[in-house]
């Protein structure tokens, strides 16, 4: 079965996501946006509930799998899942605006985060709140400059019929 | 909508799996450090070769402190790469030591508490095996937890799931160390619960214990300093905040302890002997 052009481009953006945030760290550029949130918003935006939570899943294994990985394999899936489908949510047909882009990344990625916080909260560690806020913002300013970027590129790649 | 049934079902046969698989690997069943090690085999090198540039004193030697102290005296000038290792190898608390020298390639997902785990560009090829402790010219960084090829994932100090056994101050009160705390903390604190009711001051030097051959930690390593010590009305021991020496948002080079059982017997001797 042939994956389609905009399944391998999703599958591109998301590892790319993954490997930056993981990579920039190193290099101690922190705090960083959440570039897994930015990508699931433009799923969710395209093509609904089902693609954000489905794509939120691999996004989320990923984060899970990709060196150094995540605590608990497969935790992070469900957070992502949850936030894909949130993302889906807010999906709408044509054009959506660059306020409603950093609103929805807002919203979503504080969500990433305070499920980030509660896992921390019920370990018994502390969280740091500022770290998470500006983290959250750093989100939705990213999403509101590469979100309507993936958006045209997926629409590209649907009137060229290779979707 | 006939399209939409089947794509639900399998979601939703996904979402179930996923998190069985988070209960299992709750319960430590063991499965899911294979998992762990294909991902680190198969992007480990991808993640070494976008991580930060790699010097020549870093690519897979083993050092000896002794042996290195004295290119680290005949270097005056270099990369921070090449001073962070001048400073581990002339480190005290590292002489005599046999280590391998690594690099910090990749910092997990963030979580509210900071970072969990790294990747160092070593692996088993290099002679690393988990359960190490890995340290910098100031502390304790964590162990490895997770070995592949030419990558090694290291579960740091500050993470909720690492806890160590530790000393405390000049007199050697024993306690432990770990993240988790009934008591308030400032984010990065570390939380310290003595043994036994001590002396515990802020300001005290904490160290590792240490483990049986070594392993996952060796002996006299700093952890922390205590930063403040608990109102101790009604607990058994004393608990305190403690400062950890290493700030694990800013690593670089790090070195992996190689120990190993001990290979030759202890000398016997006959107590009251002159």
């Amino acid at each position: 079965m042939r994956l389609p052009a905009t399944g391998a481009v999703r599958l591109l953006a998301l590892l790319a996501a993954v490997l930056c945030v993981v990579t920039l760290s190193a290099r101690q550029l922190a705090p960083l946006p959440d570039l897994v949130v930015v990508v699931l918003i433009a799923v969710g935006l395209r093509s609904g509930v089902a693609s954000g939570l489905g794509w939120g899943l691999a996004a989320g294994w990923l984060v899970d799998l990709v060196p150094p990985g995540g605590a608990v394999l497969g935790l992070q899936a469900l957070v992502y899942a949850a936030a894909g489908a949130l993302a889906g949510a807010c999906h709408r047909q044509g054009r959506v605006s660059v306020a409603w882009i950093g609103l929805l990344a807002l919203v979503v990625g504080a969500s990433v985060e305070a499920s980030h916080i509660l896992l921390g909260l019920a370990a018994g560690a502390p969280v740091d709140g500022t770290a998470s806020g500006l983290r959250v913002a750093l989100t939705a300013s990213t999403a509101a400059l590469l979100v309507p970027v993936l958006l045209r590129l997926e629409g590209l790649l649907l009137r060229r019929g290779l979707a | 909508m006939s399209g939409r049934r089947p794509r639900r079902v399998v979601l939703t046969a996904v979402i179930l799996l996923t998190a069985a698989a988070v209960l299992l690997d709750l319960g430590r069943t063991g499965w899911a450090s294979q998992l762990r090690s294909a991902g680190a085999t198969a992007l480990g090198p991808v993640i070494s070769r976008l991580g930060p540039s790699r010097d020549d004193e870093l690519t897979g030697a083993r050092l000896t402190a002794a042996r290195a102290a004295d290119t680290t005296r005949r270097q005056s000038q270099g990369t921070a790469a090449s001073r962070h290792l001048a400073d581990l190898l002339a480190s005290p608390s590292l002489t005599g030591a046999r280590l391998v020298a690594a690099r910090v390639v990749a910092v997990g997902a963030q979580g509210a508490s900071g970072p969990q785990r790294v990747t160092l560009d070593v692996g088993s090829r290099d002679g690393v095996t988990p359960e190490l402790s890995v340290v910098t010219a100031d502390g304790l960084v964590g162990r490895t937890v997770s070995v592949a090829p030419w990558t090694t994932d290291v579960l740091l100090v500050g993470a909720a799931d690492l806890t160590v056994g530790v000393r405390v101050g000049s007199a050697g009160d024993l306690g432990m160390l770990g993240a988790t705390s009934t008591s308030p903390r400032a984010p990065r604190e570390l939380s310290l619960a003595l043994v036994v009711q001590g002396s515990v001051r802020a300001g005290d030097v904490v160290r590792t214990l240490g483990s049986p051959s070594g392993r996952p930690f060796v002996a006299g390593i700093p952890v922390g300093v205590v930063a403040s010590v608990d109102d101790a009305r009604g607990q058994l021991g004393a608990t305190a905040a403690v400062r950890p020496v290493v700030d694990v948002t800013s690593l670089d080079v790090v070195a992996i302890l190689l120990t190993g059982p001990r290979s030759t017997p202890r000398a016997t001797t006959t107590a009251g002997a002159p």
